[in-house]
């Protein structure tokens, strides 16, 4: 009643019909109405996670473990609900960025490298190989199983050659569906409509097929789900399955499938490809969120009931489990639901192989085969006019080559494995990336080298503790390795590395290459610098959110390039036809292009070129024909980075704040002198009229004597008028000093600045201030020298402050042995005077007020100020005005050294050093 | 989404993964057939049903369309028109309301 012709006829009108939807999706994409853009197609879509690994290889776990199948589906769906954070993520970065695969993704993310893209690209073909081989296998054991119907047994398992093997004809349709299906044309975004709507059919035509064989097994052969789990109850090694203890790895097993699953349902190939690049609008993720949990949940629902009903049916080893979707109907003579159930496992089984393998054949093209290509030799490829031949030719060759190597991993590693153990090799393999994806996408830092040495660490931990086990155990390595380890080192056994034996192989392996994958790309980030294009590119990804205006990357090329060469190129990638139209449509949006190609059509033509060969090899063949120079660190990260000029802007706050605050010390301590000065200028008024009023009382009292006694003799009249005079004098030198401070002050002094002879200078000071000397009789020594010292200067006011030296010096001058010394010498560049007396000196806290106006020395033996206090403050003035500097040095008891210090070159005569 | 929103999302997932795992399921290993399913696997189906449920009601619930998440335009696809027609209409809409 099957024959064979009936079951290849119906798998292939099947095929046909899948094609004719992918067909009919590719028409209407090409119209402009698209099928697939509606949130139900997208999530039916995602339902590819559902392979034959689904349709019968979970049946075959749960009849040997029970609920050891279900992680597997609790993870996507605990994943669903980290959608809207994760997901949407993705997706609008793959839009912005116009990525067209995971190794693009990958790749853009640490700085457009090639070199990661290129490794992703190995990983996955290694990593997926596995997976496309219980495909396979799923086909070729249905088939052979339904072809003998009415007879439930297993295909013998005699080998036989290639052109005997049921799989082999099966990977060769398979193949030239996939290229029929996947490369009619170079599409600038790698997205694949038709496709997408026939994975869609697919997912619904599985569901309806698994269901409906789970209802008629439930329902139909037993009475409903009590009556089948009760009789399943009272067989003991049945009860078991209903328990958690037939799971072999226990609860850190169930975890550690939770945490691949999640990662796998992410990052598997396949599903990168229908959940981020062929997403059509952000909004669909929102409906699928709960959508596809909901499909798992349903296409799960038989699975115990079948898994048990097939044990109940069949003698324990009479079947294989794996194949129970099939074997049950047909046990129970109901050969049309047994096809229906082979076609449900087939489209499962091809829709993966399809989608993937399709998918995969672009990453090889654009990630591996086009960048070594244009390393090896540009000049061939620049001498093509149109290379979408060659990219179409690449990826036909590359889904051959991969459905072949699954072929080969099926025939010669995989056979011996159930469906499940199979595809957790993969499902490791494809969680390796989530450490440099997830974390890339939030944490900034993350850097290429890093990403280097944790995928490739990761990777490498992932062979050798899953594959090349998976490859001892058919037989190709010896077994001992499993056992005793490579050359009988036990600490290295593959699934106990290290002597951790307590873990089953799958948690051993994500255990450990997790631990080197994300310890490479932390401590690897943490201890690399990223170059500017990685942090840009970092930059781009982690605030994609942030960001209103996506076209930062075009400032990138800062140079220029001609509009015909960039035409030039697009169309030996795209065609004429794709190149032309997208530059009318950039035409049509910018209002028309410029001659020379200015950053934002550079950065266009990058985008869509990356769309067709990657990311990587987009921008070298962009930058061979961009006559630009590459912008620097700080060019790049002020412009870019938001973070930096936050930093940038804090710190010029700071900067403020501080200049705020000293200028406010500065306001403070100006203050506080004036404070002090306005003190001491009320001081000083008090002194000056006091000494004002003294000359004035005697001049007064002399003048009215005078007046009341005009008879007066003359001798005392005399007497009484030269007091008057000198009173006067005392008065008039009084007010000519307050009026010279007030004139230095304003600057209204009038300098008469010639050449002087300093040492004669020195000497009329010296004559005019005698009679002071001889007054209080002070000695006086003088130190000169006998040559002329000639410097520029006004002389009067040098005078000045010399008298004024000399009379303070007399002043201050012990009252008995008195002694004042005055030198002069040269120094290099200046001459020096120095004024020594033997007074009681100077407190060191006094040094600086002295030159203060209006300060005196409070003398505590007079117990009043000496002088008027602007005698010191004037000579610093002018001394200051001559370009020198005058100061005190003093002890107090030791006397005081008044120096002065005259710019001038001493004569050559001079000796210096004195 | 709204921040509520995005809190319930957050917590919904903390709660499930901690229901779906060591030690609930140990609590729910029983050999005991409450309505003669296994009290295991009605345990892990009831939780997965009761997910899906609370996802229906915080997805749905929250607004259509976030004005925080517009779709970039995709250039070269056919999504392109209906996107720009999308928002044609929201615009019309707009423009009459007002």
């Amino acid at each position: 009643m099957l024959s064979d012709s009936v079951i290849i006829a119906s798998a292939l009108a099947y095929m046909g019909v899948l094609f004719g939807i992918a067909y009919y999706g590719d028409y209407r994409a090409d119209t402009g109405r698209s099928i697939i853009a509606n949130p139900y197609i997208y999530t039916l879509s995602l339902a590819i996670y559902c392979t034959a690994w689904t349709f019968y290889g979970s049946v075959g776990l749960a009849a040997k473990s029970g609920v050891d199948f279900l992680p597997v589906y609790l993870g996507p769906t605990l994943m669903a609900i980290l959608f809207w954070f994760v997901l949407r993520r993705i997706v609008r970065i793959t839009k912005v960025h116009r990525i067209t695969s995971i190794a693009d993704f990958v790749a853009s993310r640490y700085g457009k490298s090639g070199l990661l893209a290129g490794m992703v690209t190995v990983i996955v073909v290694l990593g997926i190989l596995p997976y496309i081989a219980i495909q396979l296998k799923a086909i070729a054991s249905s088939f052979s199983l339904l072809r003998q119907y009415p007879v439930v047994s297993m295909a013998t398992t005699a080998p036989h050659p290639v052109w005997a093997d049921t799989t082999f004809y099966v990977a060769l349709v398979l193949t030239l569906f996939a290229i029929l299906f996947g490369t009619r044309h170079i599409d600038n975004t790698e997205r694949h409509e038709g496709m997408v709507a026939a994975v869609a059919f697919e997912s619904l035509f599985k569901l309806v097929a698994f269901v409906a064989v789970g209802i008629v097994v439930t329902f139909g052969v037993f009475g409903g789900p009590g009556d089948l789990f009760q009789r399943a109850a009272t067989d003991p090694e049945l009860a078991a399955l209903m328990r958690f203890e037939v799971i072999p790895g226990g609860y850190g097993g169930w975890l550690s499938l939770v945490f691949l699953s999640m990662m796998a349902f992410l990052f598997l190939p396949r599903q990168f490809q229908v959940l981020v690049v062929e997403n059509v609008n952000e909004a669909h993720i929102r409906k699928a969120i709960w959508l596809f949990p909901l499909y798992l949940f349903v296409i799960n629902l038989f699975v115990l009931p079948i898994a048990l009903g097939g044990r109940l049916t069949f003698g324990n080893g009479q079947v294989d489990a794996d194949m129970f979707v099939l074997a049950v109907p047909m046990a129970e003579h109901m050969p049309d639901l047994a096809l229906l159930a082979f076609l449900g496992g087939l489209s499962a089984a091809t829709s993966m192989i399809l989608f993937e393998t399709v998918t995969l054949s672009t990453m090889v093209c654009n990630d591996l085969v086009m960048p070594i290509l244009l390393r090896i030799n540009p000049s061939w490829l620049a001498s093509r006019t149109d290379l979408s031949g060659l990219l179409l030719g690449i990826r036909r060759a590359g889904i051959a080559g991969l459905i072949l190597l699954g072929y080969l991993y099926f025939r010669f590693v995989a056979e011996s494995y159930a469906l499940v153990a199979s595809g957790l090799v993969s499902f490791a393999a494809a969680a390796q990336f989530a450490p440099p994806i997830l974390m890339g996408l939030f944490w900034k830092r993350a850097n290429r080298r890093g990403a280097l040495f944790g995928l490739s660490g990761g990777f490498l931990v992932w062979a050798y503790t899953l594959l090349l086990p998976a490859m001892a155990r058919s037989g190709w390595i010896g077994a001992s390795f499993i056992e005793q380890g490579p050359f009988g080192l036990e600490l290295l056994r593959p699934y106990a590395l290290f002597d951790l034996d307590q873990l089953d192989p799958y948690m051993h392996a994500v255990f450990w290459s997790m631990l080197v994958n994300i310890g490479g790309l932390v401590f690897g980030s943490l201890l690399t610098r990223p170059d500017p294009i990685e942090q840009i590119q970092a930059s781009q990804f982690v605030n994609i959110f942030e960001r209103e205006r996506h076209d930062g990357d075009s400032l990138l090329w800062r140079g220029v390039a001609e509009t015909t060469d960039l035409y030039d190129l697009l169309a030996r990638f795209l065609g004429p036809q794709r190149a032309s139209e997208a530059f009318d449509r950039y035409a049509q949006q910018h209002g028309g292009y410029p001659l020379q190609a200015d950053s934002r059509l550079i950065h266009y033509t990058e985008r869509l070129l990356a769309g067709a060969i990657g990311a990587a090899s987009a921008r070298v063949m962009i930058s061979s024909i961009v006559m630009g120079e590459v912008l620097s660190i700080e060019e790049v990260m002020t412009i870019l980075d938001e973070s930096t000029q936050v930093i940038e802007y804090s710190r010029r706050l700071e900067q403020k704040s501080q200049e705020l605050e000293e200028a406010s010390a500065e306001l403070r301590e100006a203050n506080n002198r004036l404070r002090e000065l306005d003190r001491l200028k009320d001081e000083f008024i008090s002194t000056v009229t006091h000494e004002l009023r003294t000359p004035l009382t005697s001049i007064r009292a002399f003048s009215e004597i005078l007046l009341a006694n005009p008879d007066m003799e003359v001798e005392q009249r005399g007497k009484f008028l030269a007091i008057i005079v000198k009173e006067s004098e005392r008065l008039t030198r009084l007010i000519n000093q307050v009026l010279d401070m007030a004139k230095i002050d304003s600057g209204r002094i009038d300098w008469h600045i010639a050449d002087l002879d300093l040492r004669e200078l020195i000497e009329d000071a010296v004559n005019s201030t005698r009679q002071l000397f001889n007054d209080k009789a002070v000695a006086l020594r003088e130190e000169l020298g006998d040559k002329p010292v000639i410097i520029a200067g006004d002389h009067d006011r040098l005078i000045q402050v010399i008298i004024n030296l000399l009379s303070n010096a007399v002043k201050f001058c012990s009252d008995q042995g008195g002694e004042v010394t005055i030198q002069l010498y040269p120094l290099a560049h200046r001459w020096r005077i120095t004024v020594i007396d033997n007074g009681p000196g100077i407190a060191a806290d006094q040094h600086q007020l002295i030159f203060e106006k209006f300060h005196q020395v409070t003398d505590a033996h007079a117990g009043k100020p000496k002088g008027t206090g602007l005698g010191l403050p004037i000579s610093q003035k002018i001394v200051e005005h001559h370009g020198g500097s005058i100061w005190v040095e003093s002890e107090p008891g030791q006397g005081a050294t008044f120096i002065v210090d005259l710019p001038g070159k001493p004569h050559a005569d001079w000796e210096t050093e004195r | 989404m709204r921040q509520q929103s995005k809190e319930s999302i957050i917590i919904l997932f903390v709660v499930s993964a901690l229901l779906l795992n060591y030690p609930f399921l140990d609590l729910f290993d029983r050999a005991w057939l409450p309505f003669g399913i296994p009290l295991l696997y009605l345990y892990l189906y009831l939780i997965w049903l009761v997910m899906i449920v609370l996802l229906v009601v915080i997805v749905e619930r929250s607004e259509i369309r976030t004005p925080d998440s517009p779709t970039p335009p995709v250039e070269n696809t056919p999504s392109v028109p209906m996107v720009a027609a999308d928002r044609g209409n929201a615009g019309n809409g707009r423009s009459s309301d007002s």
